[in-house]
Formats: structure tokens, C-alpha cells, sequence
């Protein structure tokens, strides 16, 4: 048996792991010194939602570490590849590729570029200056399709070129992020980008830099640690994540697919980290499955598991989107790559779905 | 005279003072998975801040904040934050593998920590972390007294720790 005082030295050394700051955005000094938050949702953002959205005071809890100071670690997941994926068969929302990934991020020294984020208007990237071990020293890229954004050029902006095109550094509203100093260009015409510094000591210089090694025109396949092939007629592929688990970020991924006719979404996820955490278990489609509500958890290979969510297309309640048949099929043709910590294994996302 | 009645604290102020606060206790209640810890107390100091004139102005906005992490922990709301592609950090996981010797007893409890329901894991969480008195606990979770004391003794069981205190 063990002691009480064992226990709480045990919980005291799990707080001690405890990440510095909680995952909201930085902003800059204007922001700490009025207290207005900027907005930002994660999940929501990834999948395309509407936006509930998340309002934060950023810089008050924000890093120091300047993203000229950064240390020098380089790492360049997603590597732009030439060849060119055949197109998915599930049909895919927007007019930006969900499955190709349209720009990368390079010629930053100790920047770790991360995942993809993908709703179909836009593609969305962040970028590391100590491998994701503070949010606070990231800066955030996104590039969005022709006339699916325009940012509106505040008093005082000013002008930038970034490759030769036409932009602006300022204190103006960028998607997700609310009101927050960045640097916004456009990458061709009707089709703009922009940067935002998650670190208070950024820059202008700082963030034309990071603009400047932005490359869009790229063409690079997205990958997912899991492939489907059950999945029910009339869907369509709303959003897409994925991140390779550079540094300390997780390796994972996961899409939405929305079902219009039925008034929900199939929100699918899959990360390293065990199943079973919750609700009872039973097998489905041949599977260890735990099924909690309508949520359901299967185990992958490994330490690894993928979470389906049939939810309303706000993601405000879990619903009965599918039959029981429906179900089974959904999760006997749900594959796991061999091994969901290595990226290697996975699958191209073009092949990945039906 | 002088006023009793408290100042109001300011969002920016609380996040500044008590947000690592917060994480360590989340960190308590997931079982040392520092992802989801932060997108918990991430996702409730985004709702805190949406209703802050009310919170800012309680006696003790820390105990109401860290109510709503429990209530985010308890709920589902949270299951779809589990992966996130900004700044996620490795689980603590990880490192219980390695872990030997003198810290052995740490990792077998950590583990047996993370087999307990959520119900059980807060109120550990709350009795040995948070160090609050059963009232509280079942004040927090919902619960009268004797549920919060079942759920305590549940959880020591399974994690075979004597109930010195409890007894």
C-alpha cells in the first residue's frame, strides 16, 4: 500500500510537467496593456466551424523569446514534392485543396514548420521557434484562396513587398487570431496571405523575414495516419489536419466530413496515445472499440487510437448521425497506418479516403 | 471605516497571476497529458473572459475558474480538443516508462491514476492536490458529501493508497 503523502507528492510531480502557458495566442503590447483578448479557436479552426472562438489575453501571458533570438534547430516536415496527387473521390469543400498542401515555409533557421490545417478556403501553418514547446515563441501562417479573404489595411499600416507583391505590416483583424500586429501580403492577385508573430518582441523586420520564406505554389500531398473506406454515400471533406510530430508536437491527424442531408458532421481524429480512457467496451467491425454516448474510441496499433465524433455542424451536441450498420461499417473500414508515431508509415491523404 | 467589499480583478491580472495555477491542476486531472491540460485550461479561460465582469467581481475567481476546468474535464466538450496542432506538447506519458528505482511508487500511482474514472480522478485531484475538504469536492463535482467520500475511497483503492486521513 502506498501513503497518502505518496499521492500527493505523485500529483505534485505530474503538475510539476505542467506546460508554462495554456494554448491562446499571443498578441503584442497593446493587448496586455488594454486586456482585450484576441480570438482564436483550435478545433474550430481545424475543422472549418463557424466561430465560437476563444477570447484571450495573449501577451499578458505570453513568452519573451524573440523570434530573432530563436535558437538554432531546423527541421522541414512536409517537403514540397513535385508530383501532383490524384484528386480524392470524396468530394472536398472550397476552393483550396484539402488534400495538397499549397505552401511551405523555408530558409528560417531554427524554425520547425508544423502540420496543416485545412478548411478549404484557406491552409494554415505554425511555425516553431523552439519546437513547439511554448506557444508563445510560434508565428502562424495563412495562406487563403483567391477572394476567400481580404484583409481591411488599418490607419497607419505600413506598406511592405514581400517577393515583389503588395502587402502591409500593421495592427489589423486576421481570421482566428482577432486584432493582432501582422504582416499581410498578396501572394497573387485576389489571393492574400498573412503572418502573424505570436511573441510580443516580433518585429516588423521579423515578420517581412518570416513573409519572405513563405513559398506558395507548392503541391505537397497532406498525410494521415489512418485511411477509411466505409464511409457512408454523402459525405463531403470539409477540413483536414495533420502534423508530423516535430519537436515535441504529437504526430496525428484528423478530417471532418460533413453530411448536409443528415445536418451533421463526422469528426475523425487519430493520435498517439492509448484508447480506452473512457466509456465501456466492445467490438465493432472486428475492432476494440469503447463506446462512450455516441462518441467512440478504437484502439490502433501500438500506443494509438482514433476518436469518431458524429456531432452537429456547430459541434455543439453528439448526435445519432449514422445506423448501427452505418457504424460497423465506418469502423471495419477504418485502417491505422503501422505506426502512428511515424509519418513514414502513413498514408497519402489522396489514397486515404473513399 | 474602511470597505470590505473586494476589488474587482482584472482578467489580464488573474491569467497573469493564477493561469500556471490552473495548468497544474489540469495537468493533476488528465494524468500528466500536457496537451490536453493546456487546451482545457485554454478552452476555459476563453469562456472565463467572455463573462469576466461576473467572475472578476466573486471573492475567489480561482475557485470558480477551477470549477469550470473540472466541469470541462468532466464533459465531452473537451474530447475533441485532444489533438491540436499548435504548440502540443508529448505527453507526460512518456516518461513513466523510464522512470525506476525510488521513482517506481510515482510511476505505479500515475498509472493507476490515469485507469480511474473521471469522477474519481477530480475528486483525488480536488482532496490531495487542491487539498479541499469533502464539502467542497462535492460542492465542485455536484454531488452531496457521501458521494464525494465514495469516490474518494473508490479512488484510493484502486490506487492502493491507505486512507490515513480518511479514516
Amino acid at each position: 500500500m502506498h501513503t497518502t503523502d505518496e499521492l500527493r507528492d505523485t500529483l505534485r510531480e505530474l503538475a510539476d510537467a505542467a506546460p508554462q502557458t495554456a494554448p491562446i495566442p499571443g498578441d503584442h503590447d497593446e493587448v496586455a496593456r488594454s486586456a482585450k483578448p484576441s480570438r482564436r479557436s483550435s478545433r474550430l479552426v481545424r475543422f472549418g466551424a463557424p466561430a465560437l472562438a476563444g477570447a484571450m489575453v495573449a501577451g499578458v501571458v505570453a513568452g519573451v523569446v524573440a523570434l530573432s533570438s530563436a535558437t538554432h534547430r531546423t527541421a522541414q516536415p512536409g517537403k514540397s514534392s513535385t508530383a501532383t496527387p490524384r484528386p480524392a473521390h470524396l468530394p472536398q469543400a472550397g476552393p483550396m485543396s484539402l488534400t495538397t498542401t499549397v505552401f511551405d515555409v523555408v530558409g528560417m533557421p531554427g524554425a520547425t514548420v508544423g502540420g496543416v490545417m485545412a478548411d478549404g478556403k484557406s491552409q494554415r501553418r505554425y511555425v516553431s521557434f523552439d519546437t513547439f514547446r511554448d506557444d508563445s515563441n510560434q508565428a502562424d501562417v495563412q495562406v487563403w484562396a483567391r477572394e476567400q479573404w481580404t484583409p481591411t489595411r488599418p490607419a497607419g499600416a505600413q506598406d511592405v513587398s514581400i517577393h515583389g507583391q503588395p502587402g502591409f505590416y500593421g495592427r489589423f483583424a486576421v481570421p482566428s487570431n482577432g486584432k493582432v500586429v501582422a504582416l499581410a501580403w498578396q501572394y497573387e492577385p485576389g489571393a492574400w496571405a498573412v503572418v502573424t508573430a505570436w511573441n510580443k518582441s516580433a518585429t516588423k523586420a521579423d515578420l517581412v523575414r518570416f513573409a519572405s520564406a513563405v513559398r506558395t505554389g507548392q503541391h505537397i500531398p497532406a498525410r494521415l495516419p489512418f485511411k477509411l473506406t466505409g464511409l457512408p454515400p454523402g459525405g463531403k471533406l470539409t477540413a483536414l489536419e495533420w502534423r508530423l510530430g516535430a519537436g515535441r508536437q504529437s504526430a496525428g491527424g484528423g478530417l471532418t466530413i460533413s453530411y448536409p442531408g443528415r445536418h451533421g458532421v463526422l469528426v475523425i481524429s487519430v493520435d498517439p496515445l492509448s484508447a480506452g480512457e473512457f466509456g465501456k467496451p466492445t467490438t465493432i467491425g472486428g475492432k476494440r472499440v469503447w463506446v462512450d454516448g455516441r462518441v467512440l474510441e478504437i484502439a490502433g496499433p501500438g500506443v494509438s487510437r482514433a476518436i469518431l465524433e458524429p456531432t452537429t455542424p456547430d459541434y455543439s451536441n453528439d448526435i445519432d448521425l449514422f445506423s448501427a450498420a452505418e457504424t460497423e461499417s465506418i469502423v471495419a473500414g477504418l485502417t491505422f497506418a503501422p505506426n502512428v508515431k511515424d509519418p513514414g508509415t502513413w498514408f497519402d491523404a489522396t489514397s486515404a479516403l473513399p | 471605516m474602511t470597505s470590505t467589499q473586494t476589488q474587482p480583478v482584472s482578467f489580464a491580472d488573474f491569467v497573469r497571476q493564477r493561469q500556471r495555477d490552473l495548468l497544474r491542476f489540469a495537468m493533476v486531472l488528465v494524468g500528466g497529458d500536457a496537451q490536453r491540460a493546456g487546451d482545457i485550461v485554454g478552452d476555459v479561460l476563453t469562456n472565463a473572459y467572455e463573462v469576466w465582469d461576473r467572475i472578476g467581481a466573486v471573492d475567489h475567481p480561482y475557485a470558480y475558474v477551477r470549477r469550470m476546468i473540472v466541469n470541462e474535464y468532466l464533459s465531452w466538450r473537451g474530447r475533441l480538443r485532444r489533438t491540436t496542432l499548435r504548440g502540443d506538447l508529448e505527453p507526460y506519458i512518456g516518461s513513466v516508462a523510464d522512470v525506476a528505482g525510488e521513482h517506481a511508487v510515482r510511476a505505479e500511482l500515475i498509472s493507476r491514476l490515469r485507469t480511474l474514472p473521471r469522477q474519481q480522478r477530480a475528486a483525488v485531484a480536488l482532496r490531495y492536490f487542491e487539498d479541499l475538504p469533502h464539502a467542497d469536492i462535492a460542492d465542485i463535482l455536484g454531488c452531496n458529501v457521501g458521494t464525494a467520500r465514495s469516490h474518494i475511497s473508490r479512488a484510493l483503492a484502486t490506487l492502493r493508497v491507505a486512507m490515513t486521513e480518511e479514516s
